[in-house]
Protein backbone atom coordinates (compact mmCIF):
# COMPACT_ATOMS: atom_id res chain seq x y z
CA UNK A 1 0.00 0.00 0.00
CA UNK A 2 1.33 3.50 -0.67
CA UNK A 3 2.06 6.07 1.37
CA UNK A 4 1.24 8.82 2.55
CA UNK A 5 3.04 11.96 1.45
CA UNK A 6 4.44 12.89 4.36
CA UNK A 7 4.89 8.97 4.93
CA UNK A 8 6.93 9.17 1.86
CA UNK A 9 8.96 12.11 3.61
CA UNK A 10 9.41 10.53 6.57
CA UNK A 11 10.49 7.66 4.67
CA UNK A 12 13.08 9.56 2.50
CA UNK A 13 14.80 10.72 5.57
CA UNK A 14 15.95 6.78 6.63
CA UNK A 15 18.74 5.26 5.67
CA UNK A 16 18.95 5.36 2.02
CA UNK A 17 19.61 1.31 1.71
CA UNK A 18 16.35 0.68 3.34
CA UNK A 19 13.48 0.45 1.01
CA UNK A 20 10.89 3.19 2.09
CA UNK A 21 9.20 1.86 4.89
CA UNK A 22 10.33 -0.44 7.92
CA UNK A 23 8.89 -1.70 11.42
CA UNK A 24 8.96 1.93 14.23
CA UNK A 25 8.99 4.10 11.13
CA UNK A 26 6.80 6.32 13.66
CA UNK A 27 8.89 5.40 16.47
CA UNK A 28 6.81 2.29 17.67
CA UNK A 29 7.33 -1.57 17.57
CA UNK A 30 4.10 -3.56 17.42
CA UNK A 31 3.47 -6.25 19.80
CA UNK A 32 0.90 -9.04 19.52
CA UNK A 33 -0.72 -11.25 22.32
CA UNK A 34 -2.35 -14.23 20.48
CA UNK A 35 -4.20 -15.42 23.08
CA UNK A 36 -5.85 -11.97 23.58
CA UNK A 37 -6.81 -12.22 19.77
CA UNK A 38 -10.59 -12.75 19.08
CA UNK A 39 -9.82 -12.73 15.15
CA UNK A 40 -12.29 -9.85 14.96
CA UNK A 41 -10.48 -8.42 11.79
CA UNK A 42 -10.46 -4.88 13.45
CA UNK A 43 -6.40 -4.03 13.24
CA UNK A 44 -6.73 -5.75 9.56
CA UNK A 45 -8.89 -2.68 8.73
CA UNK A 46 -8.21 -0.20 10.56
CA UNK A 47 -4.14 -0.81 9.12
CA UNK A 48 -3.06 2.02 6.96
CA UNK A 49 -0.44 0.42 5.18
CA UNK A 50 -1.75 -3.69 5.05
CA UNK A 51 0.57 -5.04 7.73
CA UNK A 52 -2.15 -6.80 9.51
CA UNK A 53 -3.02 -10.03 7.14
CA UNK A 54 -6.19 -12.07 7.85
CA UNK A 55 -4.91 -15.58 7.45
CA UNK A 56 -7.77 -18.09 5.68
CA UNK A 57 -6.50 -21.41 6.58
CA UNK A 58 -6.46 -22.90 10.03
CA UNK A 59 -4.73 -25.39 12.10
CA UNK A 60 -6.99 -27.91 13.75
CA UNK A 61 -3.93 -28.66 16.19
CA UNK A 62 -4.52 -24.87 17.64
CA UNK A 63 -8.02 -26.32 19.12
CA UNK A 64 -6.23 -29.11 20.89
CA UNK A 65 -3.44 -26.65 22.41
CA UNK A 66 -5.75 -24.18 22.89
CA UNK A 67 -6.32 -23.25 26.55
CA UNK A 68 -9.76 -24.83 27.99
CA UNK A 69 -12.04 -21.73 29.03
CA UNK A 70 -11.30 -20.34 25.59
CA UNK A 71 -14.01 -20.64 22.14
CA UNK A 72 -11.07 -22.48 20.30
CA UNK A 73 -10.23 -25.11 23.58
CA UNK A 74 -13.69 -25.89 24.45
CA UNK A 75 -14.35 -27.24 21.18
CA UNK A 76 -11.20 -28.61 20.89
CA UNK A 77 -12.41 -30.55 23.76
CA UNK A 78 -14.92 -32.20 22.25
CA UNK A 79 -13.80 -32.57 18.80
CA UNK A 80 -10.85 -34.81 21.11
CA UNK A 81 -13.60 -37.12 22.21
CA UNK A 82 -14.50 -38.08 18.38
CA UNK A 83 -11.37 -38.09 16.77
CA UNK A 84 -9.68 -40.54 14.81
CA UNK A 85 -6.09 -39.30 14.40
CA UNK A 86 -4.45 -36.15 15.31
CA UNK A 87 -5.09 -33.31 12.62
CA UNK A 88 -3.47 -34.11 9.38
CA UNK A 89 -3.99 -30.99 7.57
CA UNK A 90 -5.07 -27.10 7.54
CA UNK A 91 -8.24 -26.35 6.45
CA UNK A 92 -9.61 -23.42 4.66
CA UNK A 93 -12.07 -21.16 6.66
CA UNK A 94 -15.14 -20.47 5.14
CA UNK A 95 -15.73 -16.87 4.52
CA UNK A 96 -17.97 -15.98 7.43
CA UNK A 97 -16.77 -17.90 10.25
CA UNK A 98 -14.60 -15.13 11.83
CA UNK A 99 -13.40 -16.87 14.80
CA UNK A 100 -11.47 -19.17 12.78
CA UNK A 101 -8.97 -17.03 10.97
CA UNK A 102 -6.14 -15.42 12.65
CA UNK A 103 -4.16 -11.93 11.34
CA UNK A 104 -0.96 -12.15 10.48
CA UNK A 105 1.65 -9.45 11.22
CA UNK A 106 3.59 -8.18 8.26
CA UNK A 107 6.96 -6.35 9.91
CA UNK A 108 7.60 -5.39 6.85
CA UNK A 109 5.09 -3.33 6.19
CA UNK A 110 4.53 -1.22 9.42
CA UNK A 111 4.99 2.33 9.98
CA UNK A 112 4.36 1.73 13.47
CA UNK A 113 1.19 4.10 13.54
CA UNK A 114 -0.57 2.76 16.60
CA UNK A 115 -3.66 2.15 14.68
CA UNK A 116 -3.99 -1.46 15.19
CA UNK A 117 -3.68 -0.62 19.05
CA UNK A 118 -6.28 1.88 19.02
CA UNK A 119 -8.87 -0.55 17.15
CA UNK A 120 -8.25 -3.28 19.05
CA UNK A 121 -10.68 -4.32 21.67
CA UNK A 122 -9.09 -7.01 23.78
CA UNK A 123 -5.61 -5.52 24.20
CA UNK A 124 -4.13 -8.25 22.05
CA UNK A 125 -1.96 -5.48 20.05
CA UNK A 126 0.55 -3.67 22.41
CA UNK A 127 2.56 -0.39 21.09
CA UNK A 128 6.03 -0.21 22.34
CA UNK A 129 8.62 2.70 22.00
CA UNK A 130 11.75 1.58 20.30
CA UNK A 131 14.80 2.99 20.77
CA UNK A 132 15.07 6.17 18.73
CA UNK A 133 17.23 8.51 16.93
CA UNK A 134 15.33 11.94 16.10
CA UNK A 135 14.71 13.42 13.04
CA UNK A 136 14.01 16.94 12.14
CA UNK A 137 11.13 17.20 10.37
CA UNK A 138 10.55 20.03 7.40
CA UNK A 139 7.78 22.15 7.36
CA UNK A 140 6.52 22.18 10.78
CA UNK A 141 8.99 23.12 13.69
CA UNK A 142 9.42 21.65 16.69
CA UNK A 143 7.88 18.64 15.52
CA UNK A 144 10.07 15.39 15.27
CA UNK A 145 9.59 12.09 14.09
CA UNK A 146 11.16 9.54 15.55
CA UNK A 147 13.25 7.22 13.64
CA UNK A 148 13.58 3.57 14.15
CA UNK A 149 17.28 3.02 15.36
CA UNK B 1 -32.71 -34.95 32.41
CA UNK B 2 -35.90 -32.71 31.77
CA UNK B 3 -35.31 -31.22 28.52
CA UNK B 4 -37.20 -27.88 29.21
CA UNK B 5 -38.36 -27.61 25.72
CA UNK B 6 -40.40 -30.69 24.19
CA UNK B 7 -39.23 -32.07 21.21
CA UNK B 8 -41.69 -32.84 18.78
CA UNK B 9 -42.52 -36.42 18.76
CA UNK B 10 -41.93 -36.75 14.66
CA UNK B 11 -42.16 -40.41 14.62
CA UNK B 12 -45.60 -40.99 16.42
CA UNK B 13 -47.20 -40.15 13.42
CA UNK B 14 -50.24 -38.36 15.79
CA UNK B 15 -49.99 -35.54 13.75
CA UNK B 16 -50.63 -33.29 16.93
CA UNK B 17 -50.10 -29.97 16.55
CA UNK B 18 -47.59 -28.85 18.63
CA UNK B 19 -47.81 -25.39 20.29
CA UNK B 20 -44.67 -22.95 19.67
CA UNK B 21 -42.61 -23.80 22.24
CA UNK B 22 -40.24 -21.21 23.80
CA UNK B 23 -37.16 -19.92 22.21
CA UNK B 24 -34.21 -21.86 22.90
CA UNK B 25 -31.13 -19.77 24.45
CA UNK B 26 -28.64 -21.01 26.93
CA UNK B 27 -30.37 -24.94 27.62
CA UNK B 28 -29.19 -25.42 23.91
CA UNK B 29 -26.44 -27.48 25.35
CA UNK B 30 -28.46 -29.39 27.79
CA UNK B 31 -30.90 -29.83 24.99
CA UNK B 32 -28.49 -31.21 22.95
CA UNK B 33 -26.88 -34.11 25.75
CA UNK B 34 -30.50 -34.81 26.64
CA UNK B 35 -31.33 -36.14 22.83
CA UNK B 36 -28.10 -37.41 22.07
CA UNK B 37 -27.29 -39.26 25.35
CA UNK B 38 -31.10 -40.06 27.21
CA UNK B 39 -30.89 -41.05 30.51
CA UNK B 40 -33.19 -44.13 29.53
CA UNK B 41 -31.63 -45.12 26.34
CA UNK B 42 -27.75 -45.74 26.57
CA UNK B 43 -25.45 -44.45 23.59
CA UNK B 44 -23.49 -47.86 23.90
CA UNK B 45 -25.90 -50.73 23.25
CA UNK B 46 -29.54 -51.07 21.37
CA UNK B 47 -31.97 -50.10 24.03
CA UNK B 48 -35.54 -51.78 23.72
CA UNK B 49 -37.15 -49.08 23.21
CA UNK B 50 -35.46 -48.20 20.14
CA UNK B 51 -37.33 -48.55 16.30
CA UNK B 52 -36.57 -51.85 14.73
CA UNK B 53 -33.66 -51.75 12.24
CA UNK B 54 -32.18 -48.60 13.45
CA UNK B 55 -30.00 -50.00 15.78
CA UNK B 56 -29.21 -46.76 18.62
CA UNK B 57 -28.85 -44.72 16.10
CA UNK B 58 -29.93 -41.43 16.58
CA UNK B 59 -29.52 -38.07 14.48
CA UNK B 60 -29.77 -34.56 16.03
CA UNK B 61 -31.78 -32.01 13.80
CA UNK B 62 -30.77 -28.20 14.92
CA UNK B 63 -34.48 -26.39 13.20
CA UNK B 64 -34.72 -23.07 12.94
CA UNK B 65 -37.86 -21.82 14.72
CA UNK B 66 -39.32 -19.87 11.21
CA UNK B 67 -38.96 -22.98 8.15
CA UNK B 68 -37.56 -26.38 9.04
CA UNK B 69 -39.49 -26.30 12.52
CA UNK B 70 -42.82 -24.91 10.78
CA UNK B 71 -41.82 -27.59 8.14
CA UNK B 72 -41.75 -30.69 10.80
CA UNK B 73 -44.75 -29.77 12.45
CA UNK B 74 -46.48 -29.52 8.94
CA UNK B 75 -44.93 -33.00 8.19
CA UNK B 76 -46.17 -34.02 11.22
CA UNK B 77 -49.51 -32.91 10.32
CA UNK B 78 -49.59 -34.65 7.53
CA UNK B 79 -48.78 -37.76 8.59
CA UNK B 80 -45.51 -38.16 6.89
CA UNK B 81 -43.40 -41.30 8.09
CA UNK B 82 -40.25 -40.25 9.39
CA UNK B 83 -37.19 -42.21 10.44
CA UNK B 84 -37.55 -42.89 14.03
CA UNK B 85 -34.03 -41.56 14.49
CA UNK B 86 -34.25 -37.96 14.08
CA UNK B 87 -34.20 -36.00 17.32
CA UNK B 88 -34.96 -32.43 16.95
CA UNK B 89 -33.58 -29.40 18.56
CA UNK B 90 -35.63 -26.13 18.00
CA UNK B 91 -33.48 -22.88 17.40
CA UNK B 92 -34.57 -19.66 16.93
CA UNK B 93 -32.24 -19.34 13.99
CA UNK B 94 -29.98 -21.76 12.28
CA UNK B 95 -27.24 -18.89 13.22
CA UNK B 96 -27.63 -19.75 16.78
CA UNK B 97 -25.89 -22.79 15.87
CA UNK B 98 -22.58 -22.84 16.46
CA UNK B 99 -19.39 -25.25 15.82
CA UNK B 100 -19.01 -26.37 19.36
CA UNK B 101 -23.14 -27.17 19.08
CA UNK B 102 -22.61 -29.47 16.09
CA UNK B 103 -19.33 -31.31 17.92
CA UNK B 104 -20.86 -32.04 21.15
CA UNK B 105 -23.70 -33.48 19.23
CA UNK B 106 -21.85 -35.78 18.03
CA UNK B 107 -19.36 -36.22 20.94
CA UNK B 108 -22.25 -36.80 23.16
CA UNK B 109 -23.71 -39.81 21.42
CA UNK B 110 -25.62 -38.29 17.88
CA UNK B 111 -24.36 -40.08 15.31
CA UNK B 112 -25.13 -37.48 12.73
CA UNK B 113 -26.14 -33.87 13.02
CA UNK B 114 -27.96 -31.79 10.39
CA UNK B 115 -29.06 -28.11 10.69
CA UNK B 116 -31.95 -27.08 8.62
CA UNK B 117 -32.95 -23.60 7.85
CA UNK B 118 -34.74 -20.82 5.42
CA UNK B 119 -33.97 -21.00 2.12
CA UNK B 120 -31.25 -18.82 0.83
CA UNK B 121 -32.21 -15.22 1.14
CA UNK B 122 -34.92 -15.74 3.10
CA UNK B 123 -33.49 -15.95 6.98
CA UNK B 124 -36.02 -14.19 9.14
CA UNK B 125 -32.96 -12.96 10.63
CA UNK B 126 -31.30 -11.72 7.10
CA UNK B 127 -28.28 -14.25 7.36
CA UNK B 128 -28.27 -16.41 9.77
CA UNK B 129 -28.62 -19.23 7.14
CA UNK B 130 -25.82 -18.26 5.54
CA UNK B 131 -23.30 -17.90 8.48
CA UNK B 132 -24.65 -21.68 9.77
CA UNK B 133 -23.74 -22.94 6.23
CA UNK B 134 -20.06 -22.02 6.51
CA UNK B 135 -19.92 -23.17 10.12
CA UNK B 136 -21.40 -26.30 9.27
CA UNK B 137 -18.73 -26.31 6.28
CA UNK B 138 -15.67 -25.89 9.12
CA UNK B 139 -17.27 -28.30 11.07
CA UNK B 140 -17.32 -30.76 8.30
CA UNK B 141 -13.57 -29.61 7.57
CA UNK B 142 -12.47 -29.98 10.80
CA UNK B 143 -14.15 -33.80 11.40
CA UNK B 144 -12.40 -34.12 7.51
CA UNK B 145 -8.90 -33.24 9.54
CA UNK B 146 -9.54 -35.76 12.37
CA UNK B 147 -10.57 -38.88 10.49
CA UNK B 148 -14.33 -38.47 10.81
CA UNK B 149 -16.60 -39.10 7.76
CA UNK B 150 -17.55 -35.30 6.81
CA UNK B 151 -21.12 -36.45 5.77
CA UNK B 152 -22.02 -36.98 9.01
CA UNK B 153 -23.18 -33.10 9.28
CA UNK B 154 -24.93 -31.37 6.56
CA UNK B 155 -26.71 -28.56 6.04
CA UNK B 156 -30.14 -28.05 4.52
CA UNK B 157 -32.37 -24.95 3.69
CA UNK B 158 -36.31 -25.66 2.85
CA UNK B 159 -38.98 -23.17 3.03
CA UNK B 160 -41.84 -23.04 6.10
CA UNK B 161 -44.70 -24.95 3.56
CA UNK B 162 -42.22 -27.32 1.90
CA UNK B 163 -42.66 -30.57 4.31
CA UNK B 164 -42.57 -33.10 1.89
CA UNK B 165 -38.71 -32.06 1.64
CA UNK B 166 -38.28 -31.94 5.30
CA UNK B 167 -39.39 -35.31 5.40
CA UNK B 168 -36.87 -36.24 2.20
CA UNK B 169 -34.12 -34.46 4.17
CA UNK B 170 -34.86 -36.20 7.37
CA UNK B 171 -34.55 -39.77 4.99
CA UNK B 172 -31.90 -39.50 3.22
CA UNK B 173 -30.05 -37.94 6.07
CA UNK B 174 -30.74 -41.04 8.34
CA UNK B 175 -29.78 -43.21 4.96
CA UNK B 176 -26.41 -41.64 4.62
CA UNK B 177 -25.58 -42.07 8.45
CA UNK B 178 -26.92 -45.87 8.36
CA UNK B 179 -23.97 -46.59 6.07
CA UNK B 180 -21.45 -45.43 8.27
CA UNK B 181 -19.66 -47.00 10.69
CA UNK B 182 -20.12 -46.24 14.45
CA UNK B 183 -18.45 -43.29 15.87
CA UNK B 184 -16.09 -44.01 18.36
CA UNK B 185 -15.65 -41.69 21.38
CA UNK B 186 -13.29 -41.23 24.16
CA UNK B 187 -14.65 -40.79 27.49
CA UNK B 188 -15.90 -37.54 28.35
CA UNK B 189 -13.12 -35.41 30.02
CA UNK B 190 -14.60 -32.59 32.65
CA UNK B 191 -15.28 -29.32 30.62
CA UNK B 192 -13.37 -26.24 32.32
Amino acid sequence: MPLSARGMEIASMLDSDTSGVRPGVLGCEILRHDELCVSCGRCVSACPTGAMVEEGRFDPARLFSAPAGTELGALGAVLRRIARHPPSTTIEVPERVRAFRSVVFVAERCVGCGACVRACPTGAVEARPVNVARVELPGRSRRTARVGS
Amino acid sequence: MNSPIPAVALSDGAGQRVGRPQVVDTSVHKQIDSEACPAEQPVDGASPNAAPGTGSRRIIAFLCRECAYAAADGAGNARLSLPPTIRTVMVPCTGRVAPLHIVSALASGADGVYVAGCLEGQCHYRVGNLHAQDRVALVRRLLGAVGVEPERVAMFTMSAADFPRFAATARRMDETIAKLPRLARAPHQTRS
